[in-house]
């Protein structure tokens, strides 16, 4: 009798046991992930979302840059995890891959954001131009501006366009001028925008503004276009001149193979590697350094 | 040396200098050109510099901002724009920029009209920004070539001679 009573005591114990440690790892693990997701979220927000709000307004199609991030992480996700599983028989690994995405996503926004602003910027001359015109013949500011974006097909004009509609819907057109400046934010010609909203505020004339405007923004865009260029070059010469060393250290292995192993056994080709990935590093960044303007 | 003074020295390298020296013209155009907006349209320079200010404050550099304005909301009060035409002469910040102030303060103490002065002034800066920038554009293609030479060469020669040297050190072993 009391060995039995002792048996079920046991087993009752060791099921306690079993479940608290069952329950326990649950717990911990449901805590780990919870944590580990607020993290990742946190670092994501704070590495990508961070630049996609700074030239969110600008780009203005945030849903769609919010979809590709999440498909770009579940599709970095799967494959991280496959090559860490064919490389190394675990799939830990590839949560390494995924801290990549939101750099790599900061990288891409930044690119997105100077294209837009870039092709805005571009078409901006030729609709000043347009302005100039209108304004010339005796009409005035609001008037033109209605005008050129319902003719024009450029991306300042369309960009305009959608402004534009709230002083359909009531506000004052300094007001709608001055949002489309603060959301465009671009360096070149926010300025001259700037210079406008205020002439029209004060009710100067806006013809020799545009007339003193449009030089002063076309010998810009030549400048800004030759600079553009220049680092265009530059980085094609970089990337030249950054492949060469590998294509050498490729060409040791597949030519000379002994030699190779050998270095390898040594730490030599990892020695070797380093420096140069090192110093290469470093000659991007001054290059990238010395090609600025301001 | 203390770690404060090698940032500050870090801070106060050629590079820097030079980026700030080039933001802060292209801010004291912008400047000046909206000031001679608030100027033609018949404002007094006492009225259009706080305006201007005002209205260009997110634009402008922290730096630059606080140089133009007045240094502390007192000082908001009690500081008229002569004197802050006239402390700009003397100790501006940057330098090269306190002729251009010192020639506005006197022409406002004489009570001139100050549209044709400050886009004058506006003018000659865009001029000197534009001839840096040809002159940025001028000697890029040479540094671009030295930094090529001096970061990438080195590395193609790493492997095409390591291996060799690590080979002949290993006979001497």
């Amino acid at each position: 009798m009391l060995l039995d009573d002792g048996y079920f005591f046991c087993r009752k114990l060791f099921l306690v046991n079993l479940l608290f440690y069952l329950f326990f790892v649950l717990f911990a693990v449901l805590i780990a992930s919870f944590l580990g997701v607020i993290c990742f979220t946190r670092l994501s927000n704070f590495i990508a979302w961070r630049e996609l709000k700074k030239c969110g307004r600008a780009l203005s199609e945030v849903a769609v840059f919010r979809t590709w991030f999440n498909a770009s992480l579940i599709l970095t996700l799967f494959l991280g995890g496959l090559a860490s599983w064919i490389w190394t028989r675990k799939f830990s690994f590839g949560f390494v891959f995924v801290l990549a995405t939101p750099v790599v996503f900061r990288l891409w926004v930044r690119y997105c954001d100077f294209r837009v602003k870039r092709s805005l910027e571009t078409s901006a001359l030729s609709f000043f131009n347009a302005l100039l015109g209108l304004i010339q013949s005796g009409k005035g500011l609001s008037v033109a501006l209605f005008d050129l974006t319902r003719s024009q097909n450029s991306p300042f004009s369309n960009k305009l366009k959608k402004h534009l509609k709230n002083y359909e819907e009531g506000r004052s057109f300094s007001v709608v001028l001055a949002q489309f400046r603060k959301n465009t934010a671009l360096p070149v010609v926010g300025s001259y925008l700037l210079a406008l909203e205020m002439a029209y505020a004060q009710g100067l004339q806006i013809a020799p503004l545009l007339e003193s405007i449009i030089p002063a923004l076309e010998a810009e865009q030549n400048y800004q276009k030759k600079i553009g260029d220049l680092r265009f070059q530059m980085i094609s010469q970089a990337c030249l001149a950054f492949v060469i060393p590998w294509g050498l250290a490729g060409a040791l292995y597949f030519f000379n193979p002994e030699l190779f192993h050998s270095l390898s056994v040594k730490g030599g080709t990892i020695c070797i590697g380093l420096v140069a990935l090192i110093i290469e590093s470093m000659g991007v960044w001054v290059l990238w350094q010395i090609t600025k303007f301001c | 040396m203390a770690n404060h003074q090698v940032l500050l020295n870090l801070s106060n390298n050629v590079f820097w200098k030079k980026w700030e020296e080039r933001r802060n013209r292209q801010a004291l155009i912008q400047f000046f050109d909206a000031l001679s907006l608030y100027l033609r349209a018949g404002f007094a320079l006492s009225y259009s510099w706080p305006e201007t200010l005002q209205a260009l404050g997110p634009v402008l550099p922290d730096l630059l901002r606080a140089e133009l304005g007045s240094h502390s909301l007192e000082a908001e009060t009690t500081e008229s724009v002569g004197d802050v035409l006239n402390r700009l002469k003397l100790n501006c910040r940057f330098a090269p920029h306190r002729l251009w102030f010192g020639v506005l303060a006197e022409l406002y103490s004489s009570g001139t009209s100050l549209v044709q002065p400050v886009q004058a002034i506006a003018g000659t800066l865009r001029k000197e920004q534009h001839a840096e920038l040809e002159n940025h554009l001028r000697v890029l293609p040479v540094k671009v070539n030295v930094v090529l030479m001096v970061f990438f060469l080195p590395p193609t020669f790493l492997w095409l001679f390591g291996p060799l040297l690590m080979e002949i050190l290993a006979q001497f072993e």
